[in-house]
């Protein structure tokens, strides 16, 4: 490494480490605001009470020409320079209270930007609500989702209930409690209740089309499904288990994501601790109210259970332990019309897929998207190739009549050979290759085995004389196509005796 | 004696009569006070005074015959005498606007009734930029105008790249539309292809990967160095056997913290898509107990992370 560049890192290093041991709390209220928004602060605190006292008239000083508080002239004659930390932190003490039942609030603890929560308006816009939109918040697994909820019951916090003084993170105090048909409960702040109106999270009139929440999902049996192929090219198999519940699932796949949680465990066999991981699929809205059979093992899966989330409410985990070395590829959900969801997991035996040893071998770089995707559809030539081939390919393994199949295949193989032909890099062109030798290696097999059927078939019944030529050209083209590919001589010779069939 | 009693009653029962009915014809409207600019970016035109927030839609802003001239017309509106003698009033140039002319505009209608409003000629320093009334910043004692810079006219080719920047969004923003629920919102065949791009499978052919694994590591704890110690033990210490497993060159891009009070007892590792090995791999050599994710739609603006570790409490 040049001398050069060594410092560049050592400078580099320096500067990401100041920033990361900057105290978190150095970024306090702010003391002092805008000129507009001092005016703004200093109208709405006018005539409203601090503590128990009237505030006669309010005024806005500056310090700077930008650093703006306040003065405020209280009923007892008294005046007091008001700076913008403590107005905050006495609105969220209660200290401060405005004129018509309203509220002041201040969304980010950060900045003086404020809002007015009017309560008589909020009380009305929730007690005429029939559903509840939840958006899911930071660092939930959910996060930024809406579900909407059918509303039982809006209420105050009752004297004596556990969250009565308790505050969010913010320090705002929770005033009040959304009650959900399905059992779930909300328990909101001041900010919260301003933050819902603005957003649109109350709807009174619900459409034909929303899907609204009620009863929550009882999970009623777990079923595993067989293992079957799901991409013969790459020898990549699918299992699965379908969780049964009561009703049918109004949710779409998007909301049932999945984490993989570590827990350091005792191990059972031999009772040391070990961290252990497990892939838990969630699914909202949803309960286990009796024992459900899970399964020891299911393929490379172990202890496959339904448990309940017993952080939030109304959530299960489809849970299984898992050895992250083998766990190559995500699971995909689907939900049935049978009042189910299934959840798809993959086993990959082709270990180029990672195409670990390629690194290895070889550090150069190659010049291209670091994106882990193409981004279509806004496509290049090559793009729209490339997808096209993609696209065909997942159609075709999806076929179950092996000669479409293989029709398909082949068109797959042609617009691999058209993304090559557009290829803009080696990176480009690489991706289409590969893809092509993946699909070669496997055609010349499926093409003699489907060969064969077909001249076993023609033999067992009888087909019309034009059908039957059409299929026998067919045939004669596909071996045609797997005789220039074929890399094996056992291949060659039977391609070879079934053109001779055929012909 | 007589005359003089039913001439009083009838005027008291005029008087009687006639205040509820002037009530009644009597319409809502604005009071303007005062005028003032506050610079910035955007600069806003305030006025102050009494208004009527439900008349606020009635308020025309248009655009004049030379550039840097506005029209304001205020529906029902009187100007307060008392406190604006004067009708023409000037600026400090460099504020953004120049000068305001004011005019108070009263006819009498049939039936007896009255129209006023007021109007208002805004001469800003430059010509380009826009008025227009900023409604959130407006209520019962103000009316605020924001001057916004006018954006670039865009030739032919910008028009054509912005508009293929809309209306193609990558997979990532097609993901997280679904997420939003939208997808109804796509053609046909365009939800056909998702069905089938979003299989991971499909994803696998899809992908490339890439040679260098970015990894940004951000505090989420109480204990200042966290993230840094962290960085240190994936640069330092694990760099080699992760490289080997991952297959890519692993490089920390950001070291920072979290919001203030954003505490999570757990560290966390979110990943984009066809990140989840790599994910496990961090989560493998980092100390305690980790949660991998898969990144939510709203960190996917975080251009060139391909991980995010939140250091938890629990990261010793």
């Amino acid at each position: 490494m040049s001398k050069q560049r060594q410092i560049r890192t050592v400078v580099g290093w320096l500067l990401l480490i100041s920033v990361s041991i900057l105290p978190k709390g150095i970024l306090a209220f702010p003391e002092y605001t805008a000129k507009l928004n001092a005016i703004k602060l200093a109208e709405t605190l006018d005539k409203g009470l601090y503590r128990d006292l009237r505030i006669s008239s309010v005024f806005v000083k500056n310090r700077t020409n930008d650093e703006h508080f306040l003065q405020a002239v209280l009923e007892d004659g008294s005046s007091q320079e008001w700076k913008l930390d403590q107005i905050y932190e006495w609105s969220l003490k209660d200290q401060l209270q405005l004129t018509g039942n309203r509220v002041l609030v201040f969304p980010s603890s950060e900045s003086t930007e404020f809002g007015i929560l009017d309560k008589n308006e909020f009380y009305r816009l929730v007690l005429t609500s029939q559903a509840y939109v939840k958006t899911y918040g930071e660092h939930d697994l959910l996060e930024g989702k809406r579900m909407t909820y059918g509303i039982r019951r809006f209420r105050m916090l009752h004297p004596g209930e556990e969250e009565q003084f308790a505050t969010d993170d913010q320090g705002n105090r929770f005033r009040y409690v959304l009650e959900l048909d399905n059992g779930g409960r909300e328990i909101f702040t001041y900010l919260d209740a301003y933050q819902l109106m603005n957003n649109g999270a109350f709807i009174q009139e619900p459409l034909e089309d929303d899907i609204i929440l009620s009863q929550p999902f009882l999970v009623r049996e777990l079923v595993a499904l067989p293992r079957q192929v799901e991409d013969e090219l790459r020898n990549i198999w699918r299992f699965g288990v379908e969780i049964i519940f009561d009703q049918n699932i109004a949710l779409t796949p998007d909301l049932i994501p999945y984490q993989i949680v570590e827990q350091n465990l005792r191990d059972p066999e031999t009772g040391l601790r070990k961290n252990q991981f497990f892939i838990q699929v969630m699914i909202p809205n949803a309960e286990k109210i009796r024992e459900v059979p899970g399964f020891r093992t299911l393929e490379y899966l172990q202890h496959v259970e339904v448990v309940t989330d017993v952080e939030h409410q109304q959530r299960i985990f489809l849970k299984a332990q898992i050895n992250p070395q083998i766990f190559e590829l995500p699971p995909f959900v689907e939900v049935t019309s049978n009042n189910s969801i299934v959840v798809n997991f993959f086993s990959v035996t082709d270990q180029s897929v990672t195409r670990r040893q390629q690194f290895l071998e070889s550090r150069i770089p190659i010049a291209g998207l670091q994106s882990a995707f193409f981004s279509y559809p806004q496509e290049t030539e090559f793009e729209r190739y490339y997808l096209q081939a993609v696209e065909q390919i997942r159609s075709a393994q999806r076929q179950s009549n092996l000669h479409l199949k293989i029709e398909t295949y082949l068109n797959a193989l042609d617009s691999l050979h058209e993304a090559a032909l557009q290829a803009q890099n080696d990176q480009e062109i690489a991706q289409a290759l590969l893809q092509r030798d993946t699909l070669l290696k496997t055609l010349p097999d499926l093409i003699i085995s489907n060969t064969q059927r077909k001249i076993l078939e023609s033999t067992q019944m009888e087909q019309d004389s034009i059908q039957m030529e059409e299929t026998r050209r067919q045939l004669l083209s596909h071996l045609d196509r797997a005789a220039d590919f074929a890399p094996q001589r056992e291949q060659q010779q039977k391609i070879a005796s079934l053109r001779n069939i055929l012909r | 004696m007589r005359k003089i009693c039913s001439l009083l009653l009838s005027i008291c029962a005029l008087a009687v009569l006639a205040k509820p009915t002037l009530a009644q014809e009597l319409p809502s409207g604005h009071m303007v006070d005062h005028l003032d600019v506050i610079p910035g970016d955007p600069s806003y035109l305030t006025i102050r005074g009494v208004f009527d927030e439900s008349l606020f839609s009635a308020i025309q802003v248009e655009t004049g015959n030379t550039p840097g001239k506005f029209q304001v017309s205020i529906p029902q509106a009187f100007l307060n005498n008392v406190t604006l003698p004067q009708k023409e009033m000037a600026f400090a140039e460099e504020d953004g606007v120049k000068r305001v002319e004011l005019q108070e505009k009263i006819s009498r209608t049939g039936g007896g009734n009255v129209d006023f409003l007021v109007d208002m000629q805004i001469f800003t320093s430059t010509g380009d930029v826009s008025l227009e009334l900023d409604r959130e910043k407006s209520d019962g004692q103000q009316l605020a105008f924001a001057l916004k810079p006018m954006r670039k006219r865009l030739g032919s080719q910008d028009r054509e790249r912005a508009r293929s920047q809309i209306s193609d969004p990558g997979i990532d923003d097609m993901a997280a539309s679904a997420g939003r629920g939208e997808r109804q919102l796509k053609p046909m065949a365009s939800q056909a292809r998702d069905a089938v791009m979003l299989h991971p499978v499909a994803a696998l052919l899809m992908y490339q990967q890439p040679l260098q694994l970015n990894v940004s590591v951000l505090n989420a704890s109480t204990k200042d160095q966290n993230a840094q110690r962290l960085a240190i033990l994936l640069d330092r210490q694990q760099r080699q056997k992760l490289e080997e497993q991952v297959g890519m060159r692993l490089e920390v891009t950001n070291i920072s913290s979290v919001r203030e009070g954003m505490v999570l007892p757990k560290t966390k590792i979110y990943f984009r898509p066809n990140f989840m090995k790599a994910a496990l791999a961090l989560s493998e050599v980092i100390p305690g107990e980790q949660l991998v994710e898969q990144m939510p739609s709203s960190h996917k603006g975080r251009m060139g992370t391909d991980v995010e570790v939140y250091v938890g409490e629990n990261f010793e």
